[in-house]
């Protein structure tokens, strides 16, 4: 009944391509950066460039040798001789060339500009994930996760789609259209000016549409989105709507936006509807004014018939590409709008380098310090004030505090996800910011709520990236953690595929996240104690692999049970993320302080 | 089909869309007619008042023909957009009236796709194709017809034309789908890698994991590479194919034209060939487009299909759950589960076994249990999300099946479990639902106040006005669950329905919150599910579930002494110290 996890279903694009405004704030320069960015993918997009414009250069000098064929027929005729067959079969065959070789050159373009298209997605791809791991904490807030997920997905496919082909198509339609122009001209100029004239009408026509258009397909897109919005809503919330009679109120907000969808709707997908009717109407024209115009040429005695033939044909190479500029100009549009999105998640502010090799001790014993630390996630809001602490190797600290109170911050902190803004952390007496961010990973297991497991084997799971693992260890892990009967009883043993779905429940989940832990064996531990609605069996089992997890190691514990604070050798109070009090339990409890406030509020009841 | 969901009104200007498409393709045809005209008249000699006749005629031929077509694409569109209208609104009334065995057996989300992305496909569709599925065979016979007469080798040309675009349309298609298929679910692949990289980067983080995920993210984008790729080389041939076919028939029909002219002694004949030749090649051009215009068609109709079947199913499906008779009978007896057994739909697995409990009026009754216990079943069966399969449950002495539901849940104030926020106001949210009218602006302050939700809502510089943004995402998840159950207070309910509604609160806020409703609900009921014991410890009755039965009830120093799940539940909770 909860809402979907990936966020919303996207609506449906509205509009057809040319129509659909993709903000681009600079479309040159995002297709220049592309460029620069494609590299050695940029020569095959030129090579498939070129064969465009020879095979279109080859079709347009093809209606010269139909006009040839048709003047020779029409003069055979008009002279009452015979029709020169040889040397018409010698025309018919170099045209055949021509129209071979012009296939060819297409059938190139179409092989290599899509296939380069394609390998810059790859690349783009690549790229991008290879960033992620160099971002710091901070970019993965939850409200980004969507917007992250959508550049790195839909984004980069509308590159791989669109940018080889919208450019070739749009280069090759701009040449196709002054080639058009230019043999008309070479042909016979007046007949060019009024075979050209309804093209560049259409064109003109065209322009006007898109532009008064916009507000349409802006306004169908709207109340998509509202729609959608609505419906995802009321869909999601269904028990409510139901328990509480809310049907007609949601169906009244339905109603409003149904009727206004229709509006929206009909108009824009008129206006769509436009386009093609227009060309198909410009092509009419173009045709009647070649033939009327012609034909009274003809009559004057200035042209051949084949003028006529020959024409018919440019204006259809004239007007069609018209339509494609539209189409390829949108696409690059969206191409753009990108790029732009993807290149701002390249450029992003990276985590700081890695210092310079330091001698690294070969055995950690799990002492840690504290000195002064400060450090604030939004600058300017310090959250923690000057925190100084030491803690002796095997140690157990307690971090004790209200709901969402920034219990995490210290761990962040320990673990170098986000770096202090003063004051040291010291392990074993050296500084964690003179190590590299992975040696300090390996110093602690981590356990955190609602643990990630990744689409994979129960196995590759707990092993996770440690090599040479045996299946003695993870069996091991499994037993420790209490999951092993359950293991073996399913089908496929440790080689059973987990991942994203509920396979298993929240308490196994956790289960084998702790096995996880185990395996890896770091001398210090990280972990958070909050189980998320599980049985009372289950609960027990993690409760006990908990205990073997921390026995003898240093541990850093959200503690959420009555034992483990009692029993910790010092208890940190976390409150909006800052360390407030510190002592044992019995100190805290005699300082009659948040401490003892939050303690009777939670444990009171119980004596 | 599914146009049978249009009203006589909307399906109308299907006629006037036909004709005016069938008289377009006259016009469009007409055309190269005309232009035959005048190459005949040319040949003959001067014909410059032909030439001008037939010209005027041409252009009026044209304009018509736009004419025609801006008045089909008008009526098409409006058709389609009314038909997409009402398939939405069918589809939105059949999903209210729905139970949850009934959502269930589509998911929430796909209903949403059939009502939003679906029928955006159909109406796209129809408004696309409904002239083309008139004006694409009515051309292709008439040309064919016009030329019909005419030689046979042309004839034989063209229909060679059209059989091997036929053959290259069909072969690209056939090849490729199974490779659009597999090209999608690679995607997904990398999509769910994707999203995996972005929710465990903690994880991927503190077990230096990075290297091991990049390896298995660039296994599944050259996957899809390679794919692509493969598919590139699949579709490449086709485009310059199919667009070469004109100029190939096209010089088909010269050279063989020219032969035929040779061939033929006399001379008007020869010049009415030529003109035939001039024209031919035009109406077999439009032979050919009206082809790739059909297969356009075919090519969008599996597609187009699906979404109707998908959305045919949604309409036709009735609900599951209805009104009962409506005789209540008004007996004060609160709320009695009688022997009462569940299975979800389509299974035999019993979540409830037997269950027998009540609640009083102004009782006060918890129930607690471990996850897979059945709690929130148990909950979901009395405002009759499902009903029972065995047993029943009465509500001031009448069968809840009996009751018409908005009877029914009129009396229920229910709070679920995943807080349930609507976009809109404070106001909307809180005051919510049937009775809305009839409640005042002190009723929703009073509710806020109780659900310790008065103070944040103050501080808002709107006050009850303040926009809550879609899902609540600018409310924290305790503000959350403190908005529902005022919504549930404001309604002034007989019987209180809370599914483990205080979790999201820290233990201050849910003490304070229990205090309040306490007092708000005295003289009501209030039926509570919950995990954390402190939440339930000083209910009137505890009733502890087990895999669906009932193993203890009573109070909870009583369930201390004689219920060992209870003691087990304590003792997880609170620690082996504080229940010996």
């Amino acid at each position: 009944m909860s809402a979907d996890p990936y966020g919303p279903v996207p609506s449906p694009p509205a509009g057809p391509r040319w129509a659909r405004r993709t903000a681009t704030k600079n479309l040159n320069g995002a297709v220049r950066r592309l460029f620069r960015y494609m590299g050695s993918y940029r020569r095959s997009i030129l090579l498939g460039i070129v064969f465009a414009l020879l095979s279109s250069a080859l079709a347009l000098i093809g209606p010269q040798y139909l006009e040839q064929i048709t003047d020779l027929i029409a003069g055979s005729i008009r002279s009452e001789t015979a029709v020169d067959l040889v040397r018409i079969g010698g025309i018919v065959l170099l045209l055949l060339g021509l129209y071979a070789l012009s296939i060819l050159f297409s059938y190139l373009q179409h092989l290599i500009v899509p296939s380069t298209s394609q390998r810059l997605a790859n690349k783009l791809r690549q790229d991008l994930s290879a960033k992620l791991d160099r971002l710091p904490l901070n970019y993965f807030t939850g409200a980004n996760t969507g917007d992250l997920m959508s550049r790195l997905t839909n984004d980069a496919d509308t590159i791989g789609e669109s940018f080889g082909p919208g450019i070739t198509m749009f280069i090759s339609s701009l040449t196709m259209v002054a080639g058009a122009l230019i043999m008309m001209v070479y042909t016979d100029p007046r007949m060019a000016l009024v075979a050209a004239a309804p093209g560049v009408f259409g064109f003109l026509l065209i322009f006007g549409l898109v532009r008064r258009s916009q507000p349409y397909f802006i306004g169908q897109q709207r109340d998509l989105g509202a729609l959608n919005g609505l419906v995802q809503e009321v869909y999601y919330a269904l028990d409510i709507v139901r328990a509480y009679g809310g049907e007609r109120t949601s169906k009244d907000r339905f109603t409003v936006i149904n009727e206004r969808l229709w509006q929206s709707g009909f108009r824009a997908r008129f206006i769509s509807g436009m386009m093609p009717r227009l060309m198909g109407f410009v092509n009419n024209l173009g045709y009647v004014t070649v033939c009327v115009f012609g034909s009274m040429m003809i009559i004057d005695g200035s042209i051949g018939y084949g003028v006529i033939v020959a024409f018919i044909v440019y204006v259809e190479q004239f007007t069609h590409p018209i339509g494609q500029i539209a189409d390829s100009f949108s696409d690059l549009q969206s191409v753009g709008a990108a790029a732009e999105r993807v290149f701002e998640v390249l450029d992003a502010p990276e985590m700081d380098p890695e210092p310079d090799a330091v001698a690294l001790p070969a055995h950690i014993c799990g002492e840690v310090e504290f000195r002064d630390v400060r450090f604030s996630y939004v600058p300017g809001q310090e959250i923690i004030h000057g925190f100084s602490q030491h803690v002796a190797a095997g140690q157990k600290i307690a971090i004790v505090g209200p709901t969402g109170a920034g219990k995490s911050t210290i761990a962040n902190l320990l673990m170098r996800f986000y770096e202090t803004d003063s004051g040291e952390i010291l392990i074993d007496g050296i500084p964690t910011r003179r190590m590299p961010r992975n040696y300090v990973h390996s110093l602690f297991c981590m356990v955190m709520q609602d643990s990630w497991l990744f689409p994979g084997t129960i196995r590759e799971n707990i092993v996770y990236a440690k090599k040479d693992v045996s299946d003695e260890t993870v069996r091991a892990a499994c037993r420790a953690v209490e999951i092993e009967t359950f293991v073996e009883s399913l089908p496929q043993g440790l080689d059973t595929p987990v991942g994203d779905t509920d396979e298993l429940s929240a308490g196994q989940r956790q289960q084998l996240a702790l096995a996880r832990a185990l395996v890896k064996d770091a001398p210090m531990i990280i972990l958070d104690e909050a189980t998320s609605s599980v049985d009372t069996r289950t609960e027990q089992h993690i409760q006990r692999a908990m205990d073997r997890l921390t026995a003898g190691r240093t541990s850093f514990v959200i503690a959420h049970r009555l034992s483990t604070i009692v029993n910790a050798d010092l208890i940190l109070v976390v409150r909006d993320g800052n360390v407030v009090e510190k002592g044992t339990h019995q100190e805290l409890l005699k300082a009659h302080g948040f401490y003892r406030d939050l303690f009777d509020s939670q444990f009171a009841d119980c004596n | 089909m599914i146009l049978k969901y249009l009203s006589k009104k909307e399906l109308a200007p299907v006629i006037p869309i036909a004709v005016l498409t069938v008289l377009q393709v006259y016009l469009d045809l007409r055309i190269p007619g005309y232009m035959e005209q005048i190459t005949n008249a040319l040949q003959m000699g001067s014909a410059s008042a032909v030439v001008q006749e037939y010209g005027l005629r041409m252009l009026l031929c044209a304009f018509l023909s736009l004419a025609c077509g801006i008045v089909t694409g008008y009526l098409a569109a409006r058709t389609a957009a009314s038909l997409a209208r009402t398939l939405r609104a069918r589809q939105f009334d059949r999903v209210e009236s729905y139970s949850k065995e009934d959502v269930g057996k589509f998911s929430a989300a796909s209903l949403i796709t059939r009502s939003t992305n679906d029928v955006y496909h159909i109406q796209l569709v129809i408004a696309r194709q409904l002239p083309n599925v008139i004006r694409a065979p009515v051309m292709a016979v008439w040309a064919i017809v016009m030329i019909a007469g005419k030689n046979w080798e042309w004839t034989a040309a063209t229909a060679a034309a059209v059989l091997v675009l036929l053959a290259v349309v069909t072969f690209a298609v056939v090849r490729s789908v199974p490779r659009f298929r597999r090209v999608q679910w690679l995607t997904d692949g990398i999509n769910r890698t994707t999203m995996g990289k972005l929710v465990g980067v903690r994880e991927i983080r503190s077990y230096n994991a990075e290297g091991y995920e990049e390896q298995k993210f660039s296994r599944a984008n050259d996957a899809l590479l390679e794919n692509s790729l493969g598919t590139v080389r699949i579709m490449a041939p086709m485009i310059p194919v199919v667009s070469s076919l004109n100029n190939f028939l096209t010089l088909a029909i010269y050279w063989i034209g020219a032969g035929i002219i040779q061939s033929t002694a006399a001379l008007d004949g020869k010049m009415f060939l030529f003109s035939d030749m001039i024209v031919f090649s035009s109406y077999a051009m439009k032979i050919i487009s009206s082809f790739m215009m059909m297969s356009g068609f075919v090519r969008s109709l599996p597609r187009a299909t699906v979404a109707a079947k998908r959305i045919e199913e949604v309409i036709s499906t009735a609900p599951s759950v209805t009104d009962g008779a409506g005789n209540t009978v008004g007996i004060p007896t609160g709320l009695i589960f009688d022997h009462v057994s569940f299975c979800y739909p389509g299974t035999d697995r019993k979540v409830l076994d037997d269950v027998n409990f009540r609640v009083g009026p102004g009782e006060t009754v918890a129930v607690i249990g471990s996850t897979g216990s059945g709690k929130t079943s148990l909950i979901s069966l009395i405002p009759r999300f499902y009903d029972v399969t065995d047993g029943r449950i009465t509500l001031d002495g009448t069968d809840l099946r009996n009751y018409r539901l908005d009877d029914l849940r009129g009396r229920l104030g229910y709070v679920p479990q995943e807080p349930a926020i609507f976009s809109g106001t404070v106001r909307y949210n809180v005051n919510y639902g049937a009775g809305a009218a009839d409640r005042t602006e002190a009723d929703i302050w009073r509710a806020l106040q109780v659900a310790q939700a008065a103070d944040f809502v103050r501080e808002t510089e709107h006050g009850l006005d303040t926009e809550i943004s879609q899902y609540g995402r600018n409310l924290s998840g305790g503000q959350k669950q403190r908005i529902c159950i005022a919504r549930a207070v404001c309604r002034a309910p007989h019987l209180y329905l809370l599914d483990d509604s205080f979790s999201a609160l820290d233990f201050r806020t849910d003490r304070a919150l229990r205090a309040a409703l306490r007092q708000e609900t005295a003289g009501r009921s209030v039926l509570l599910v919950a995990q954390r014991i402190g939440t339930i410890m000083d209910a009137d009755r505890i009733v502890v579930l087990e895999h669906g039965r009932v193993v203890g009830m009573g109070t909870h120093q009583e369930l201390l002494r004689h219920c060992a799940v209870y003691r087990e539940l304590a003792r997880t909770q609170l620690g082996v110290e504080a229940v010996p």
